[in-house]
């Protein structure tokens, strides 16, 4: 049973096509990530699998409705989306913040109610972000508030979540923080994660399956184990890489020739 | 040290104190005056609550309720309408530099006003055109800046600031050709562009306060959808906001408000692009906190100007562009250095 | 053969002719030929003498009399000393010469110090303060044109009809006769420090701006509407008519002002703008409206309880 389908999707933003007739299956559950060079179209793919960019051809289904079908407030409780520069404004606390993802639930004109209040705090449990609620987000570390925005996202509870390079800019122990915290998220929830990652190590030890995105068409699509093995992975990037195995799991290493 | 957003606890203290101010400067417009005492109005005013009796001769009393009375009234509704029509612009824009004149309202107005003006003279128009025309003028600057810049699918805040600053200046320049044209009136354009509340009326309170009350209400009500907004376009419709829709209605209510004051009363500055800072100051940037405390402030602080301005050199007024200026821009200083200033 | 003799004819001819005509040019008319006139009380002058025809360009608002004014416009505000200097085209030789004399009643453009320079006589006749210095204004005018026993009579016949009226104002003991002059609807007035102040004071009427007015207003003050009603005057007289629209029935739909004394008691006197604002010739008009306007205040019984 598959939750998103995306078929023969194809995005053109003036006159470039960034995504060329993508078709994709990804089944409820379970964690694909998209991975592939720079300017691979990924950000896109994303994009338009959350419902923020219009097809020019194909299209997007989410629990077999069609994403662009559906009402800003019905879409913002099917997917929610981290994006990969997230605007955090001045002034607004931790809470405040997270609330925001329960808009499409109480609307814009009534304040959140006492079942989004208890989503709000359950949230901000799971995620340790209890301690921030009145500071000012703005003010938080770079790991706290990529937390924040996960936080967020998972206030809309949705099905499905979205993820555009959730980890950059973080160290490596909030690197592996914010990506566990999702994979419990995906065992507990059922939560279907498509996410866009520059990491291929993490990319191959967190997904389910890696799709491999190159000029705006799908080079190789599998199970993580295999993708990362794959030719067509070193076609793409043009480079050599050996994948090693360090206690069972996958390191995927560059090596200069 | 990190400075909290502003508890509850201060946020309705400094509402109390708003609302008092209010009051004060509602009763100092009664009041206050070069030609009757300040006691003996207030008097009056409690003798028709049927406290004590009144010292006014009928003179007087036709002076505090038939110029005094409707001059403040309009006062709190132009102060009220231009602070949170500014406020809703810097939200929907995300620019602190917004103000309620950004889309062409004020350079519409103008050349409305211009052209009545200009052709009272020939005999083409009356002087009861210059209200109707600057409204005319504003709605359809407005509506100018709306096509060129809102309408495309992607279009952005920015594309429609550049429509807005285009479709002023071309107003703009088309005005300062009439008056060119016309000298004999510059003067009379040039007082109506300073803007007064000099030509109040009952009679003009109540065409502008069906405006001023839907727009501020409309406004204020969007004071959780601007919250929500101020994470930018894309996001928030992630987060299951009608963007377009949203900013359409919110730019619609505050621009149609401000036609209708500017209208009625010239072109005010200062108070659209200050107040709602020195209110941000006060009370954090949440809009659901600034809009209606905007109103408030707004309100009383542009009464207080007016009154300063029509009892300083009287029986000359100060124009009360410059009142509003000198007397805003000393708050705005204090606080600002005061508290740490917050983004927009 | 012929054509040697031929040129010496043409010659001789030609220098015999030469005085001739700039003496019957000087025979025929007398005084500047061509004068340019920025005042719109100059130019109403100027035509009431006679010098109408010597003046080839007037300003955008000199608009008296209603026919004969030239079709050249200057801007007075804003005047241009190049499109003066080229005004003047005498008909004979098609050449253009600088105007012989340029009347102006405010110094645009630092233009005096200009056209002075480049040898053109410039007159400044501003607003006079007294109505002495307007008759001085017209005598000045009649003796640099040549036209100065037609300005003479001009003037004699004003100070008749101002004598006149003057006195033709019965007495009033305990009558004070208060009235407010509106220059427009802003409430600009002017004091008893101005011409047409010093016509009304002249005719026993209290001005209500002179009061209020400080040196810096140069006898232009600018009132406010709670001044005017608390001052109550009897008389409200109008110079707005033309410029925007003011009457009788505005003035008393303004708020507060139905219970003006003048208002109430129907003594809202309409003045045409120009006719109020200038000092030429028709200043005669200027004060029969306000002489009439003090009479019919005075015999009015709702003003007076």
């Amino acid at each position: 049973m598959s939750q998103v389908v995306v078929h023969e999707l194809s995005v053109r933003i003036g006159k470039k096509e960034l995504v060329s007739s993508i078709s994709l299956e990804i089944a409820a559950g379970t964690w694909c990530t998209i991975i592939g060079p720079n300017g691979a179209g990924k950000t896109t793919l994303v994009e338009a699998v959350a419902g923020l960019r219009a097809p020019s051809h194909g299209s997007v289904t989410i629990g077999r409705k069609s994403v662009s079908s559906m009402s800003e407030r019905e879409r913002a409780r099917t997917v929610s989306l981290v994006p990969q520069h997230p605007v955090v404004p001045e002034g607004m606390t931790v809470y405040d913040y997270v609330a925001l993802g329960r808009t499409a639930y109480h609307g814009l004109f009534r304040p959140p109610s006492a079942h989004d209040r208890s989503v709000i705090d359950g949230v901000l449990e799971r995620l340790s972000l209890g301690e921030f609620r009145d500071r000012d987000g703005a003010t938080l570390s770079g790991g706290e508030r990529q937390r924040m925005v996960l936080a967020r996202a998972f206030a809309q509870s949705t099905m499905v979540i979205v993820l555009d390079e959730p980890i950059t800019g973080l160290d490596m122990r909030h690197q592996m923080e914010l990506l566990e915290l999702l994979k419990t998220e995906v065992a507990d929830c059922g939560l279907t994660v498509v996410a866009t990652l520059h990491d291929l190590t993490l990319a191959g030890q967190f997904a389910d399956r890696l799709v491999l995105l190159d000029h705006g068409n799908v080079a190789i699509d599998g199970p993580a184990s295999d993708v990362v093995r794959s030719d067509e992975l070193v076609a793409s990037y043009g480079m050599h890489l050996r994948v090693v195995d360090v206690d069972g799991s996958d390191v995927v290493v560059p090596v200069r020739k | 040290m990190t400075t909290n957003p502003p508890t509850r606890r201060r946020v309705a203290i400094i509402t109390a104190c708003t609302v008092a101010g209010l009051v004060v400067a509602a009763v100092g417009g009664l009041a206050i005056g070069p030609t009757i005492g300040t006691w003996h109005v207030v008097g009056a005013a409690l003798a028709h609550l049927g406290l004590g009796h009144s010292t006014l001769t009928p003179l007087q009393w036709t002076i505090v309720w038939q110029l005094r009375a409707p001059r403040m009234v309009l006062g709190l509704l132009a102060g009220a309408m231009l602070a949170v029509a500014g406020a809703t612009y810097q939200g929907v824009f995300r620019n602190p530099l917004a103000d309620p004149y950004l889309l062409g309202v004020a350079a519409g107005a103008g050349l409305g006003a211009t052209f009545a003006i200009v052709n009272v003279g020939q005999s083409l128009t009356t002087p009861t055109w210059t209200p109707l025309l600057a409204f005319v003028g504003a709605m359809g600057a407005v509506t100018v800046t709306w096509l060129i810049g809102g309408r495309r699918l992607r279009s952005s805040t920015a594309t429609l600031i550049l429509a807005g600053v285009a479709v002023s200046s071309l107003l703009t320049s088309a005005q300062t050709f009439l008056q060119q044209q016309s000298t004999g009136s510059i003067a009379r354009v040039y007082i109506w562009l300073l803007g007064s509340l000099a030509s109040a009326s009952w009679s003009s309170v109540w065409l502008v306060l069906p405006y001023v009350a839907v727009c501020v209400a409309i406004c204020v009500v969007a004071g959780r959808a601007l919250d929500v907004m101020s994470v930018g376009e894309d996001e928030s419709r992630s987060l299951g906001v009608p963007v377009r829709r949203v900013r359409f209605v919110v730019i619609a209510a505050s621009s149609l408000g401000t036609a209708a004051i500017v209208s009625a009363v010239g072109l005010i500055g200062f108070v659209g692009i200050i107040v709602p800072h020195i209110v941000r100051l006060l009370v954090g940037t949440s809009y659901r906190r600034i809009l209606p405390i905007s109103v408030l402030f707004g309100a009383g602080f542009l009464v207080l100007a007016d009154t300063i301005a029509r009892t300083v050199l009287a029986p000359s007024e100060l124009p009360l562009g410059v009142v509003t200026a000198l007397v805003g821009a000393p708050v705005f200083v204090v606080i600002l250095s005061l508290r740490r200033p917050v983004a927009v | 053969m012929f054509k040697p003799l031929r040129l010496v004819l043409a010659l001789s001819l030609s220098v015999l002719v030469l005085p001739l005509m700039s003496a019957t040019s000087g025979a025929t008319t007398h005084g500047p030929q061509c004068i340019v006139s920025l005042s719109p009380s100059a130019t109403e002058t100027l035509f009431a003498i006679g010098a109408g025809r010597q003046v080839q360009a007037v300003d955008k608002d000199s608009n008296y009399p209603t026919t004969g004014l030239p079709t050249k416009r200057i801007d007075s505000l804003n005047p241009s000393v190049e499109s003066i200097i080229g005004i003047c085209k005498t008909s004979k030789t098609h050449s253009t010469h600088k105007p012989d004399l340029v009347v102006i009643s405010y110094d645009a453009n630092s233009i005096k110090a200009k056209l002075t320079t480049l040898g053109v006589k410039v007159l400044v006749q501003n607003a006079p303060a007294t109505i002495s210095a307007a008759y001085r204004q017209i005598l000045q005018l009649g003796r640099l044109t040549g036209h100065l026993t037609k300005a003479s009579s001009i003037v004699q016949s004003l100070q008749r009809t101002i004598a006149a009226d003057t006195s033709s104002i019965p007495s009033h003991p305990g009558k004070t006769l208060t009235a407010y002059y509106e220059l427009d609807p802003t409430f600009y007035s002017l004091t008893s420090t101005t011409f047409v102040g010093s016509l009304m004071k002249s005719l026993g009427i209290v001005n209500i701006a002179d009061a209020k007015s400080t040196t810096a207003d140069f006898g232009y003050p600018q009132l406010s509407s709670e001044y005017i009603v608390s001052a109550n005057p009897k008389l409200i007289f109008l110079a707005d008519t033309v410029c925007c629209s003011a009457s009788a029935t505005t003035v008393a739909a303004r708020p507060g002002f139905s219970s003006v004394s003048a208002v109430a008691g129907g003594e809202v006197i309409g003045l045409n703008d120009a006719v109020a604002s200038r000092w030429g010739p028709r200043l005669a008009q200027l004060m029969n409206a306000l002489t009439a306007a003090v009479k019919s205040a005075l015999k009015n019984s709702k003003l007076w309880p």
